[in-house]
């Protein structure tokens, strides 16, 4: 445990060395808020909830949370220290998950602003916290099961770009599966099940402020398939 | 076994694993829902009546998109029916239409879903457009339509009920009989006929005609012209345990006539509930809490419409917290209203269900209730301050609620904005029914937040603004600012 907070820890302090961990989060800040002030017009709705900021960051989580995981394995495998990194006294398992929690904790940073958004607000109306505390660890939830599809997609890709494009396609696909039910008429059972994959799905109950435990159990199936796939591709590469 | 192949084997089971977690999350799990109110989550009521399903339910909800923008509420309503899909294991399946995008309108006209207009601005043009709210419920080869709905207050209630009378396949049926002769239940009680039917069938009955076996519950309103000989079917359908509903003024109130002139009511339904313990006097009530009607006024050529207050018209708040009729009850207005008397026949089966403020007084012969004649309201006001019992309930051996006003239900509530008497006529009409989880499911407070803090809107217009600019601007620029001065100092450093 030990040696993958240390690598998360230099994970992190890693992407703070580069300008994109720090243009990510002025690009989340600005967009959410000018999503929920200026289009959503929060202020002419005059309905006390923040339900509209959060509702924007999973279309968010599917541009930026690929930008800072394309690097995490398809640079190493293109600058070719993914070798180097493999020889290191570490199990692949304990290197997946340094860079997950590293990234993890990039996300976490990044929602400290936010709570300026509920704090600003607050001597406008009445908010209630139960649904604010809702949207935020659905938040947190939802990018950590970003960050470890993301992982995924470029543990597989040969490059930062085709990383950065696979992890966004697959993450589009995962965060709107349930739209499929909109446009194709499908049996109840597997209308059920098409609904039960979608990322917005899960996530439409934490923007209300229900806690739901197939929501959670959801999120960290997902991040623990993908982390284990990564991890599996990496040992598979050893045996190479 | 190599270690490639027990790495194999590892992966495998480590997904099989996930898989399985997954798939029972599905059948064995837990909701917490964090709003004030469990605004989120439905009734005892509500979940036990899905999770007994024996038969697949079906839930429409026509709801058009540019409604669905404009409307905050909407989603409230959507959040409700998920939940009933939730709870029900399957045995409920939600579909959300666009009857417009979907190609519907003419389907959805057809099962009853009625179209309404609303205003709307887009690219600085003002228009009307047309879209649709409502539900539409199957179960088995029956079907239940809510035509319109918005109100996230009485929402769970609608649904409810109707997957109850679908899974019962009956609907409750309640007779509305009207003691003044020229009256019709079409055209004075349009809202409550309106309302009421949603949920239940109404048939008319006429003055004088037997009252029904079949009927679950009687809506006698006004009592004028029910003489003795009209007054006996009344009496046999109450000996006989039937729940009825009085709405009987002890005075008659001409709303035809400007001046609304008065004078004291006669009929045999007086004694008939002056037999069971219930005097409802012919005296007006009024009270320190009260509406607001308008009057026209002429000042010089011009004529003024101001809103003047007007004591005959009370504000009822004050409600008994332990009677499933007014269990969380929040409001009701009352018109021209008499008080009533009970305890007459020693009878601890008479519970009082509302009451005036304290500050309340009385009035009677000659009756003053033109508007313009505001002087002479409080004329009786020192010898008969008090508080007064407005409405009351008995249990034997029907069930009956008295309420001594016989305007709260007609379709003034439409002009004074009294939707909440709805509310308190809905949960009399599944208290008398013998539905009490049905009333109680009218107690429940629903509905969005507004910033409503600050009333002054220039400040509030600033405070909001400051909100807008420090998170879109002022944060990102200070997260970048400080990226770029971090960058330059490392670089400096190494």
């Amino acid at each position: 445990m030990r040696r993958t907070l240390t690598l998360a820890r230099k994970e992190f302090i890693a992407m703070f060395r580069t300008p994109v961990a720090y243009l990510v989060i002025a690009l989340f800040l600005t967009v959410a808020s000018l999503w929920f002030f200026g289009v959503h017009q929060f202020l002419g709705r005059n309905v006390a909830s923040l339900r509209a900021y959060f509702a924007v960051v999973p279309l968010l989580f599917v541009v930026l949370l690929p930008a800072l995981t394309m690097r995490s394995w398809a640079e190493e495998r293109s600058s070719g220290t993914a070798e180097l990194l493999l020889t290191l006294p570490f199990s692949e398992l304990q290197l997946v998950a340094g860079k997950f929690l590293g990234g993890f904790a990039l996300v976490c940073v990044m929602l400290i602003p936010t709570l300026l958004v509920p704090l600003s607000v607050a001597p406008l109306g009445r908010f209630d916290p139960g649904p604010i505390i809702g949207q935020y660890l659905g938040t947190v939830l939802l990018a950590a099961a970003g960050l470890a599809v993301g992982q995924c997609a470029s543990a597989v890709s040969r490059n930062q770009i085709s990383a950065f494009l696979s992890a966004a396609a697959l993450l589009m696909v995962l965060t709107a599966f349930h739209v499929v039910n909109a446009v194709v008429p499908l049996p109840p059972t597997v209308a059920a099940t098409v609904n039960q994959i979608s990322f917005l799905y899960h996530f439409s109950g934490f923007e209300r402020g229900v806690i739901d435990s197939r929501a959670v159990i959801y999120f960290l199936v997902v991040v623990g398939a993908s982390l284990g796939w990564t991890t599996h591709v990496l040992a598979m590469r050893r045996w190479r | 076994m190599t270690t490639k192949a027990k790495q194999r084997v590892l992966f495998i089971l480590t997904m099989v694993l996930l898989l399985m977690i997954w798939l029972n999350s599905a059948h064995y799990f837990a909701r917490i829902d964090l709003s004030a109110d469990r605004t989120h989550s439905l009734s005892p009521v509500s979940r036990n009546l899905v999770r007994e399903l024996g038969q697949p339910v079906r839930v429409t909800y026509y709801l058009s998109d540019r409604l669905r923008a404009r409307a905050p509420e909407t989603e409230l309503l959507i959040d409700l029916l998920r939940e009933y899909a939730t709870h029900s294991r399957g045995m409920v399946s939600l579909s959300i239409l666009d009857p417009v995008i979907a190609g519907l309108t003419a389907d959805a006209e057809a099962l009853g879903i009625v179209p309404q207009q609303i205003q709307v601005i887009e690219r600085d043009q003002q228009s009307l457009a047309t879209v649709y709210t409502g539900v539409v419920i199957e179960y088995l080869d029956r079907r239940r339509v809510l035509p319109v709905v918005f109100d996230p207050s009485t929402f769970e209630y609608d649904v409810t009920s109707a997957i109850r009378n679908l899974v019962s396949d009956r609907t409750p049926v309640i007779g509305i009989l009207l003691g003044r002769r020229e009256e019709t239940p079409e055209r004075e009680y349009q809202i409550l006929v309106g309302e009421l039917g949603r949920t239940h069938l109404l048939r008319r009955i006429e003055i004088g005609e037997p009252i029904p076996p079949t009927i679950d519950a009687l809506f006698v309103v006004g009592a004028r012209d029910i003489g003795p000989a009209a007054a006996e079917p009344i009496r046999e359908f109450l000996d006989s345990g039937g729940n009825a509903l009085f709405a009987v003024s002890g005075v008659d109130v001409d709303l035809d006539t400007p001046a609304l002139p008065a004078e004291t009511a006669s009929g045999s339904l007086f004694d008939l509930l002056r037999e069971r313990g219930v005097n409802v006097r012919h005296e007006l009530v009024l009270d320190r809490a009260h509406r607001t009607i308008p009057v026209t006024q002429e000042i010089g050529t011009a004529r003024v419409q101001t809103l003047q207050p007007y004591p005959h018209w009370i504000s009822v708040t004050a409600a008994n917290p332990d009677h499933p009729v007014t269990a969380g009850f929040s409001e009701l207005d009352l018109f021209w209203s008499s008080p009533i008397d009970v305890g007459l026949a020693d009878d601890n089966r008479i519970e009082v269900l509302l009451e005036t403020t304290g500050q309340a007084w009385l009035m009677g012969e000659p009756f003053i209730t033109a508007p313009q004649q505001a002087a002479g309201f409080e004329r009786d006001a020192r010898a008969t301050r008090g508080r007064y019992v407005l409405g009351v309930a008995l249990t034997h051996p029907g069930r009956v609620v008295v309420i001594g006003d016989d305007n709260f239900l007609s379709n003034l509530i439409h002009y004074t904005g009294s939707a909440h008497n709805i509310d308190v006529v809905e949960r009399i009409a599944g208290w008398l029914t013998l539905d009490d989880d049905l009333a109680s499911l009218r107690a429940r407070p629903r509905g969005e937040r507004r910033l409503d803090r600050i009333d002054d809107p220039a400040r509030r217009l600033r405070v909001g603004r400051t909100a807008a600019v420090l998170n879109t601007v002022l944060v990102p620029v200070v997260v970048v600012v400080g990226g770029v001065v971090l960058n330059i100092r490392r670089r400096r450093t190494s």
